[in-house]
């Protein structure tokens, strides 16, 4: 068994947003562990669950809400990279002052420091990143 | 597990978020002790060299230990803390970094 780690900056309109989905289903489907997939870049799209365009973007973003929710998948999303992009959990958006104190972040994704990126280099046997 | 992590970097400093974001994310790995390597494409040197404040910026990276490369050719002069290699290097770089990320 390995542990596999993905890094995800492509956003919901790119095609490797599906890819590394369908990646991240093949690792929780085989003997290998999922170690931990983060999301950084314009792939923290992925975790706003407010954001729908209606197109295969949309899919992308359904599809990886859904996952993670319903498997409870690691999915950590950049704190930094998701605030800029209007994407808040409960806390950070009372932190911010921010009138909709439920935030934007999808159930079941985490917002993390770049130090879980490192974790993520450190302790996976291979990190793959999709972009 | 990977102990060094080789940056192939796209985007230009003042262009979006980009630059920013990898320069972050490289300078984390390198304060946690993960041998960095930053990979400068041609598009964000030539931004470089006609920025007054490349030295600066240059040196946030390479003053945590980031090593800083470019394709030889790509690399404008004036450009200091960037070692310019020739394709052989590169990819020897790139076949020895235990992983590598295009940002």
């Amino acid at each position: 068994m390995i542990k596999v780690s993905l890094l995800v900056t492509a956003g919901p309109q790119r095609p490797g947003a599906l890819t590394a989905l369908h990646t991240a289903q093949a690792v929780a489907r085989s003997s290998h562990q999922l170690y931990r997939i983060f999301f950084y870049g314009d792939g923290v799209h992925l975790a706003n669950r407010l954001a729908c365009r209606g197109d295969v973007a949309c899919d992308a973003q359904r599809g990886w809400q859904t996952l993670v929710a319903e498997h409870g998948w690691p999915a950590s999303v950049c704190v930094g990279a998701a605030l800029k992009r209007g994407i808040s959990d409960s806390e950070e958006a009372r932190r911010a002052g921010l009138n909709d104190v439920n935030g934007t972040l999808a159930d079941g994704f985490t917002l993390v420091g770049l130090g879980d990126w490192v974790d993520a280099l450190t302790q996976s046997d291979r990190v793959v990143h999709f972009g | 597990m990977a102990d060094s992590v080789l940056y192939l970097v796209r985007h230009a400093p003042g262009r979006g978020g980009g630059w920013r974001e990898t320069v972050d994310m490289a300078l984390t790995g390198a304060a946690f002790g993960v041998a960095t390597l930053v990979w400068f494409q041609a598009a964000p040197l030539k931004v470089l060299a006609r920025r007054a404040d490349h030295a600066d910026l240059l040196a946030e990276l390479t003053g945590f230990g980031v090593r800083c490369v470019a394709r030889r050719d790509d690399l404008p002069d004036g450009l200091t803390g960037i070692e310019g290699l020739d394709d052989t290097e590169l990819h020897g770089l790139r076949r020895h970094a235990a992983q590598m990320v295009l940002l």
